[in-house]
């Protein structure tokens, strides 16, 4: 309850007076400094008043490629004297990176309303702040609304109701009940999931049958409770396809998370939802009210004595939220720190009780598995795979490796459709659904090709965590098992030819994530390694030692370099064998307790592993 | 440029599982609460090639290192047994950090008695599972190494293997090697002061780990100080503890300190990030937040963040050191003390004045029979001298009045001729005398002098109690605690009253090794009726209910307080060898609950070792027996015969009037509410009342809210500055002026006896704990205290428990 009713008393007075959260305090029955503990966490939470206005523009990479810094920096200098009236501040990542820049204002009179300004000037940006100030009618105003930016794709085959009534949605709810026979339903949804080999699309990339299945396993083990939630955080730069999903096909999201309840027998389901995505969070609600009335979600599912409420849950903000624990634990009223694994959450989820905890997308997907043909046309929708995975695959083969083996068995196809966000040096830059396999080449392409013809320079493949790779990847960069697989002859790789795949890119000792940004020859990587590092230091929760320390001294290395405080010679000492660098970012990675500090390093470090010259350019002269 | 394990290793690790989520079946294992079956559940973990079999769970302990029990018949809370836990059993007592060859883990977060957080991650160790090698069968291969996982809070699982720093494997230690290398280098570069303008307080846990290491490691913190650390401002507002903010690694042993050992909730994390910080309710100054300066969070701050501002001076300390012989002890020469040297230095600063050197001369007397007292002796040096009865007792009775009381007070020391030889001697190998007073607050059981020159350190009881925190310690003295005071029991209760000298030792070498001592929180059962009997139970200290279960509500029978004995017939009820000797119809099953009142500590001996007993000793077994014969008659009778009727002793023990030396009781049929009783308390105490004229009733009587003086006073327990304590002769609890105002004790109170009292030009704190103080400096101890005294209708008399029990049901 903390958190909502923090919430509350937020929209109600603007900020948090002392005063009211010792009241709540005495509400609750909490003691005051659990209280402080969440306000104090989400940067969201004010307790004390603000300016008139609150500029809030984006600093992270695909806005920061497109000069955000000197957006901000102009705004600062045209609030100068006005503290008042207006306050600009520096934010994460928007999830609008396909319209960068990115900003918001927020205005605290008028039931504090906000207005997002996508790929607007500075200047376009004070007018607008100008005009509600002078209290002119709200018309005036710009307001890029997600609804009226038009999507670069128009048909997604993800939508398998896109031309049929409204009344022809949840039909996997409906079968599902009208099978009478509970568990061969559940074995017949579940068979599906495993035959699409439909991946999570989230994180790591498990089998989603497998996790529905551990779910219900434990939840049968005890009869006690049992939850579904659905993770919209997204808040990691360059990712922004779930924003698209809950907007233009929040029916999907939540048929996928109230058939994962019936199957699992959960009590409860939650779609937690970045509160910077109003437009989403009310269409997801409206949903919600829609399946309610159709019978498919809420009490007595179709008359069938099952019941499976669900519920958006706004995240109090922080792309730590992500993380599948510490989403948990926000929920929960905690403080989102990430908590030790094992136990995972299919045992030890929410409240302690089994959870099963997904991607919007990997829930989107699963009406279009199970309605369709119980997974084969999904399963059908890779791509060809092309001579370097199929020398993959022969490597995989030959070292006997389970998971690709059981991936794909003797295909010669890569399996099922997916979501990229991609978004910087492209032309049309957006949510794009694509199939499995398709190359970097090819998914350029399908966005318009590079910004002005302008030729590749690099590209990050999974936000900023797996740091910033270069088009032709000097072949003794890669592991020594792909390096021995490729022609001998072969000096550097092209990223453009490598298909798209998670079980690929493990057996390449690289990361795939869904947020994808593409860097042009003019892009500056220094500053993009700064901006990313710095993104990370904001963003650690400071639970665990290497992470809360570790990622703001990788910021500090980073900002050092991009104001050309160290030499060339400093450069090396700290990125040899042994130095610094190299020590703190592994240990980082091997002691951290999440994901998030895990890869804190990786920008940085990429930089100086692929792109030295372009820290070098930046050495200090003497 | 540099090597690529960096590159080569980190998608892999990435949002993973940890390699002990599943079990050897590929099974999820789910976290749930050990049960006591996991005792005997054994696991073998390697640690650094070295095998150790440990249980999958071990008890929980308290923040005294104390094991928690559940109820008398032993039962225990298990916790799942960590990594860490088991690298303790592996090294036993012995100290790795001065043993190379052994497994070597440090901690920083970690603390036993608390939660485990895994926050610090310098318990980082490397970790693998034992698998057959699928290409040499019978072969074993270990997979995964290369993951690091915080040993405090991994628990156990089977094939397990560890690397810690120290194993042989280079690539693993190496791993290992570094990361605590790099950890304790952020952690040194931020939070270990090195600026001339901030010297460190002290050499803190966390210093001394960092200096311990650093050769091995090769440690170089200025090599990620980037930027000059990061300053945070100082918090002084607090009297009792000053805040270095800048020195604090964040491993929220402050808050779990305040929140699970002491239940105070006061302290969380504030902020997110780099600039998390520990915050007081809602961020405020410690001083102005609800913290009670109980200074539990500075005792397990491993930093200098939380220490210790102003030292506690008490009157005692004061008085003491005018004494002849006595002088200050400074907390670094505690260090020479194997026992004080245990104490944490901040604890040592705090509570110096809890501590004086005393250099005896032969003959001075250390502690006289029959005296409370709050103090122990840490003998250092010469030989002393122990008497079980004092002639000067007798003599004392004696006398009349406050002059004869002064009298023997002043008595002169040349008394030694008519004491005899001493009943026992001790020497600095017996380590401390006049414990057992000090903890359990019952009257000494001997008269102490010392027979030659030497020294001694006498010792409050704040700082006994904290003692008990260091394994060490608590070790040795549980072992002296726990001889002595089955000693003594063995010789005091009247079950062995009736035996020869010689039996008697017959007893006590038998049983010696053979009893148990437990300590049972209140309510909890030592056992239920219908259940099958097991062991024989003497109380040692606090009370036990006896009661039976009759179509589902319960029937108090009575109550057993200190040195009675129970549990004995249904023993000897199916046994062969006393067959012929008891009467027919006893059982073998407990007729009826015995259940802890208070904090009760009671010894167990189990019933072979009973009947074992008896058989040994034939005095003893006639005595059972015919406390069975006893028994039974008593219950063919037990309709005619009187006794309080269950509902009022149900009453009597709820109020815990049974524990009760001094009530303050109202006959309401007299009293006219004419309040004189509490006026007359505020004349005489400052304006400040010290009794309520309230409370609860029992039969025609009020028993007033005042100090009871109870046999076992539950406000005594952990006052953090030894401020409230038992004075002698008159029974009553007195509070003293260097009391921090923590409210520990009226917490304690469940009578709500102790009021705290704001002050405002107090010398240290805003509030004080006050309580009926029995009048001790203003009458004499047979006079009538004021309360009483001031009543004009005599209808206010102060009792014990069990007198009032007599007026209301006269019967025996
Ligand atoms: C710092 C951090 C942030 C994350 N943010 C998200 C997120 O916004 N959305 C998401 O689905 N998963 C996020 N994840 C991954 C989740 O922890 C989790 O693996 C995922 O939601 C599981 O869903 P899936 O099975 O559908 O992949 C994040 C992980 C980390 C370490
Ligand atoms: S790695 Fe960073 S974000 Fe994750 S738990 Fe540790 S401090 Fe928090
Ligand atoms: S103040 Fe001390 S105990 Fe508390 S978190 Fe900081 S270092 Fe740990
Ligand atoms: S006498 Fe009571 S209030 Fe005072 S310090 Fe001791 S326990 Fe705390
Ligand atoms: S909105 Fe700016 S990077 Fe995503
Ligand atoms: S001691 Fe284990 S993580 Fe701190």
């Amino acid at each position: 309850m903390i958190v909502q009713e923090l919430h509350k008393l937020q929209t109600k007075h603007g900020y948090l007076p002392r005063q009211e959260l010792v009241a709540l305090g005495e509400r609750l029955a909490v003691p005051l400094y659990r209280i402080q503990e969440v306000v104090s966490f989400f940067p969201h939470y004010r307790t004390s008043p603000t300016a008139e206005l609150e500029i809030h523009v984006c600093q992270d990479m695909a806005c920061h490629l497109r000069g955000s810094a000197g957006v901000l920096q102009e705004l600062r200098e045209a609030a100068a004297g006005r503290e008042g009236q207006l306050k600009i501040c520096g934010a994460s990542c928007l999830g609008r990176c396909d319209r960068a820049p990115a900003a918001r204002i927020y205005e605290q009179g008028n039931e504090h309303s906000v207005y997002n300004l996508h790929r607007r000037s500075a200047q376009e940006i004070i007018e607008a702040a100008s005009t509600l100030l002078s209290g002119k009618s709200n018309q005036l105003v710009v307001n890029d609304t997600d609804h009226a930016w038009p999507p670069p794709q128009k048909d997604w085959q993800i939508d398998i109701y896109a031309s049929q009534p409204v009344s022809e949605r949840y039909a996997s709810i409906r079968r599902f009940i009208q099978a009478g026979d509970n568990s061969a339903a559940v074995q017949t949804v579940l068979g599906s999931l495993k035959t699409a080999w439909l991946l999570g699309l989230g994180g790591a990339g498990g089998r989603a049958y497998k996790k529905w299945e551990e779910t219900l396993k434990e939840h049968q083990k005890r009869d006690e409770k049992a939850y579904v939630v659905c993770n919209g955080d997204e808040s990691e730069p360059a990712t922004f396809k779930d924003r698209e999903l809950f907007l233009r096909t929040p029916h999907l999201v939540v048929e996928g998370v109230i058939l994962a309840g019936l199957v699992v027998g959960a009590s409860k389901g939650y779609i937690y939802i970045r509160h910077e995505y109003e437009e989403q969070i009310a269409a997801v609600r409206e949903e919600i009210k829609a399946a309610e009335a159709a019978g498919t979600c809420g009490d007595n599912i179709l008359g069938s004595g099952m019941s499976f409420p669900v519920e958006v849950f706004v995240s109090p903000g922080g792309y730590i939220c992500g993380e599948q624990t510490a989403l948990i634990e926000a929920i929960q009223d905690q403080r989102a720190e990430p908590r030790n694994r094992p136990p995972e959450l299919q045992t030890n989820g929410l409240w302690d009780m089994p959870t099963l905890l997904s991607n919007v997308e990997t829930f989107a997907w699963v009406p279009a598995i199970v309605v369709r043909d119980q997974g084969k046309w999904f399963q059908e929708q890779g791509q060809e795979w092309n001579q370097w995975t199929q020398l993959t695959a022969n490597l995989a083969a030959e070292t006997g490796d389970r998971g690709w083996t059981e991936a794909f068995g003797k295909g010669t196809h890569f399996k099922g459709r997916r979501f990229f966000s991609v978004s910087g040096d492209v032309e049309r830059a957006g949510a794009y659904e694509v199939p499995i396999g398709i190359t970097l080449g090819e998914l350029i392409a399908t966005c318009g090709g590079m910004r002005g013809g302008e030729a590749l320079k690099a590209v990050a493949l999974s936000g900023p965590s797996g740091g910033f790779l270069p088009r032709f990847i000097k072949t003794e960069h890669l592991s020594a098992k792909i390096r021995k697989m490729l022609p001998t002859e072969l000096k550097a790789f092209d990223l453009c030819e490598l298909q798209l795949d998670m079980n690929l890119f493990r057996q390449w000792g690289l990361m795939l994530g869904a947020g994808i940004t593409i860097y042009s020859e003019s892009a500056d990587l220094v500053e993009q390694a700064y901006s990313a590092s710095h993104f990370y230091a904001r963003e650690s929760c400071g639970k665990c030692v290497p992470c809360r320390i570790g990622s703001t001294k990788i910021a500090q290395v980073s900002s050092q370099l991009r104001v050309r405080k160290l030499t060339r010679k400093q450069i090396d000492e700290l990125f040899q064998k042994d130095g610094p660098l190299l020590d703190l970012a592994g240990t980082m990675s091997s002691t951290a307790i999440c994901g998030l500090g895990q890869i804190a390093a990786n920008p940085l470090m990429s930089l100086l592993r692929y792109f030295p010259d372009e820290a070098y350019a930046y050495a200090a002269q003497s | 440029m540099a090597d690529d394990r960096y590159f080569d290793e980190q998608a892999q690790r990435w949002e993973e599982e940890g390699l002990f989520a599943r079990d050897l079946d590929g099974q999820l294992i789910r976290d749930v609460a050990p049960e006591a079956s996991d005792y005997g559940n054994m696991v073998e973990v390697l640690i650094d090639g070295q095998a150790v079999v440990v249980p999958r769970a071990v008890p929980t302990t308290d923040a005294q290192g104390n094991i928690l029990f559940v109820d008398a018949s032993g039962k225990t809370i298990p916790r799942r047994t960590t990594i860490y836990d088991a690298f303790r059993l592996l090294c036993g007592t012995v100290s790795p950090e001065k043993t190379p060859t052994l497994p070597l883990i440090p901690t920083l977060c970690h603390a036993e008695h608390l939660h485990p957080v895994g926050v610090c991650r310098v318990c980082s160790v490397e970790l693998g599972r034992l698998e057959d090698d699928p290409k040499n069968p019978g072969k074993k291969i270990v997979r995964g190494g290369g993951k690091l996982v915080p040993a405090c809070v991994q628990p156990v699982e089977e094939r397990m293997v560890v690397s810690t720093l120290r194993a042989k494997d280079e690539k693993s230690s190496g791993r290992v090697k570094s990361a605590l290398r790099v950890l304790l280098e952020l952690l040194a570069s931020e939070h270990l002061p090195v600026s001339s303008d901030r010297p460190p307080l002290e050499k803190s846990d966390f210093a001394r780990l960092v200096d311990s290491l650093a050769p091995h490691l090769n440690l170089q913190p200025q090599r990620l100080a980037f930027e000059p650390a990061k300053i945070h401002p100082q918090d002084n507002s607090s009297l009792l503890i000053q805040i270095d903010h800048s020195a604090c690694i964040l491993c929220d042993r402050c808050s779990r300190s305040c929140a699970d050992v002491k239940q105070n909730f006061v302290i969380g994390r504030t902020g997110k990030g780099f600039s998390a910080r520990i915050g007081f309710d809602l961020n405020d100054p410690m001083g102005e937040s609800s913290c009670v300066s109980c200074g539990e969070c500075m005792l397990n701050c491993p930093t200098t963040a939380l220490t210790f501002r102003k030292s506690i001076v008490s009157e005692w300390y004061e008085e003491e050191l005018q004494r002849p012989g006595r002088s200050a002890v400074t907390p670094e020469e505690m260090e020479a003390s194997a026992l004080l040297a245990t104490l944490p230095f901040r604890y040592r600063q705090w509570n110096q004045s809890s501590v004086v050197r005393w250099k005896v001369k032969a003959g001075d007397e250390l502690c006289a029979l029959g005296e409370h007292g709050s103090t122990a002796f840490i003998l250092n040096k010469g030989r002393f001298g122990g008497w079980r009865s004092d002639p000067r007792l007798a003599k004392k009775k004696q006398r009349k009045g406050l002059t004869g009381l002064l009298a023997s007070f002043f008595e002169p020391k040349q008394e030694q001729a008519i004491f005899g030889p001493p009943d026992f001697e001790m020497t600095e190998a017996d380590l401390i005398l006049g414990e057992m007073t000090c903890l359990n607050h019952y009257p000494r059981t001997a008269t102490v002098r010392a027979l030659t020159d030497g020294e001694v350190f006498i010792i409050r009881r704040n700082v006994l109690f904290t003692l008990q925190r260091s394994p060490a310690a608590r070790r040795q003295l549980d072992g002296v605690y726990r001889q002595r005071a089955i000693t003594s029991h063995l010789r005091r209760v009247p079950f062995f009253a009736a035996l020869t000298a010689d039996e008697r030792k017959t007893c006590q070498d038998f049983l010696q090794d053979r009893v148990k001592l437990l300590n049972l929180e209140p309510g909890q059962a030592i056992f239920r009726q219908g259940e099958s009997a097991d062991a024989f139970y003497m109380v040692r200290i606090g009370h036990v209910k006896v009661s039976i279960s009759q179509s589902g509500s319960e029937q108090v029978l009575s109550y057993l307080g200190p040195d009675k004995h129970f549990g004995e017939i249904g023993l000897i009820a199916d046994s062969p060898e006393f067959a012929t000797d008891i009467p027919p119809g006893l059982s073998s099953r407990r007729t009826a609950n015995c259940t802890a009142l208070d904090d009760v500590e009671i010894v167990r001996i189990g019933k072979d070792d009973f009947r074992d007993l008896l058989l040994r000793v034939p005095t003893l077994k006639t005595q059972v027996v015919a406390e069975a014969h006893r028994t039974l008659a008593r219950r063919s009778q037990a309709e005619t015969a009187p006794r309080p009727s269950s509902p009022l002793l149900a009453e009597f023990l709820d109020q815990g009037l049974y524990n009760a030396q001094k009530l303050l009781v109202l006959d309401l049929e007299a009293c006219t509410r004419c309040d004189e009783c509490t006026k007359a308390c505020a004349d005489t105490h400052g304006g400040v009342p010290r009794l309520i004229r309230d409370g609860l009733r029992f039969d025609k009587w009020l028993v007033a809210s005042a100090c009871r003086s109870c046999t076992d006073p539950y406000c005594l327990v952990g006052c953090p500055v030894d401020a409230i304590h038992r004075k002698a002769d008159r029974n009553e609890i007195q509070i003293e002026s260097h009391c921090i105002g923590c409210g520990l004790c009226a917490a304690n109170c469940p009578y709500g006896n102790i009021n705290m009292h704001q002050e405002d030009d107090g010398p240290i704190l805003r509030s004080r704990a006050t309580m009926c103080d029995l009048c001790h400096d203003i009458v004499a101890p047979e006079e009538d205290v004021s309360c009483v005294f001031a009543c004009p209708h005599n209808a206010a008399f102060r009792m014990s428990g069990a007198e009032l029990l007599q007026r209301v049901t006269p019967v025996g």
